[in-house]
């Protein structure tokens, strides 16, 4: 009897929820912190040290951005549904690049000391949230607003609306209306050339 | 209670909870534009099933469909003032903002923008009482005295500390689309930009309330509107660029960036 109990009250504590990830606001607040002190860090100032500094944001960035919801989210369902299983790897994979690349150059070289203030976390749902967040460059205020998922424990960032533009329903607009000409092949290999040419 | 109603309760209660959660469930697409959850309950599967069509996301991701759709019968015509005032930005605009960047000092830069934004009082006024919109108006007022008196004519903004004095800026576009005048078509206009037909007529008759309007002579007045634009453009260096690297269709990532900022301001 006495072993039973101690069976259940083990079983018990074992089967607890874990403790709920960070707020949302944490995570944001975590990961702009994390970037802006490797963007000031002088060590990287020299010119050979950019390409580790670039690879040290985008491990942060690639943390906490949700690149596979995101990526799915431009795309309409049907549209979506018209790429094969390789395409839709290669899409996603391809559009993450995009991203990373053209915000990783954008803070490595255009990083002029913004304050990054972070105004309020809005809950939409248990596991969606948004996180209000200005940045500062000189006398300019520029609002950016996360909105993050919880999955698999972690608060993820799943869209950025910036000065209310919509990351994801911008790329839609433009992916939806090359889809209503072209294929999916197509619209994959104007991605490849994009990513190539800003590589270049 | 009796040994088969206790075992009956064990199977109806899973039953009843499967088939409660069922309502949650959208099984095929039966919204065109993909909404895929029709009462916001999302299913979180794990990562690995990203790929999968089942995969179900965020509603709000959906709710913002494919814009905005306003008619663009004049593309080729919006097409070419797209490429002339992408010109006119890296060849003019941007090498005179980089000058006036390098050679005037921040602070006075925050004054001009200041006194140019304060001077644009009267349009977002009038619009406002236009849209019955009283506290924005007040706000509006606050502001414009607050900065002209204490900021000293409007170069200096002690009023950027409270909130209701800086309510969202209206104009004439925003009114006539708050009143349910729709976009027409979208326009692009050179060296103004995005634009449509109700918001071209908006900024026209908003004319009539910008005191820089009734600058004379011309040379006068066209030099306080360049000034303003150049220095508008010294705090924003790069952002069009990166705007631009960042889409594969240059000129429908802005129109749809305007169409859906513009739906946005109308609805606020």
């Amino acid at each position: 009897m006495f072993k039973y109990c101690l069976l259940i009250l083990a079983m018990t504590v074992l089967s607890a929820a874990p403790v709920s990830a960070d707020n949302p606001m944490d995570v944001i607040k975590t990961t702009v912190e994390e970037i802006v002190e490797l963007l000031k860090d002088p060590q990287y100032d020299l010119p050979e040290k950019k390409e580790e500094q670039r690879e040290k944001i985008w491990e942060v960035v690639h943390n906490t951005f949700d690149f596979q919801t995101i990526a799915r989210g431009t795309l309409r369902r049907h549209d979506w549904d018209s790429f094969s299983q390789d395409q839709k790897k290669e899409f996603t994979d391809l559009f993450t690049t995009l991203l990373g690349n053209t915000y990783l150059e954008k803070i490595q070289n255009d990083y002029r000391d913004e304050q990054v203030v972070f105004s309020e976390q809005e809950m939409l749902s248990d596991t969606t949230a948004i996180v209000r967040t200005k940045i500062i460059r000189e006398s300019l205020e520029i609002p950016v607003d996360y909105r993050l998922i919880l999955r698999g424990g972690a608060w993820r960032i799943y869209n950025v609306n910036v000065e209310n533009i919509s990351l994801v329903t911008n790329y839609r607009d433009q992916f939806s209306r090359i889809l209503m000409r072209d294929s999916p092949a197509k619209l994959i290999e104007q991605l490849r050339e994009r990513v190539n040419k800003n590589e270049s | 209670m009796s040994h088969k109603i206790k075992t009956s309760i064990f199977y109806i209660l899973p039953l009843i909870f499967i088939l409660f959660s069922f309502q949650y469930v959208s099984g095929e697409d039966t919204y065109p534009d993909g909404h895929f959850s029709k009462h916001g309950f999302q299913f979180l599967l794990a990562q690995s099933d990203v790929m999968d069509d089942e995969f179900y996301f965020p509603d709000d991701l959906m709710d913002e469909e494919t814009g905005y759709h306003v008619a663009d019968p004049l593309r080729p015509f919006n097409v070419a003032m797209f490429h002339f005032n992408d010109k006119l930005y890296f060849w003019v605009l941007k090498p005179v903002a980089q000058g006036w960047q390098a050679i005037v000092p921040e602070t006075a830069r925050k004054g001009i923008s200041n006194f140019f934004y304060n001077i644009g009082f009267p349009v977002r006024f009038v619009n406002s009482i236009l849209q019955l919109k009283g506290e924005k108006a007040t706000g509006e007022v606050g502001r414009f005295f607050l900065n002209t008196i204490f900021g000293v004519l409007g170069f200096g903004n002690p009023a950027k500390n409270f909130d209701e004095l800086n309510p969202d800026a209206e104009d004439l576009g925003q009114t006539f689309g708050h009143y349910g005048v729709g976009h027409g078509f979208y326009l692009v206009l050179p060296f103004w930009g995005p634009s449509s037909l109700r918001d071209g007529a908006g900024f026209a008759g908003d004319r009539f309330l910008d005191p820089v309007f009734y600058v004379d002579p011309w040379e006068l007045r066209a030099g306080a509107t360049a000034t303003d634009t150049v220095n508008k453009t010294s705090f924003r260096i790069g952002d069009y660029e990166a705007f631009k690297n960042a889409a594969l269709e240059p000129y429908d990532a802005m129109k749809s960036a305007y169409l859906e900022r513009r739906l946005k301001s109308v609805n606020n």
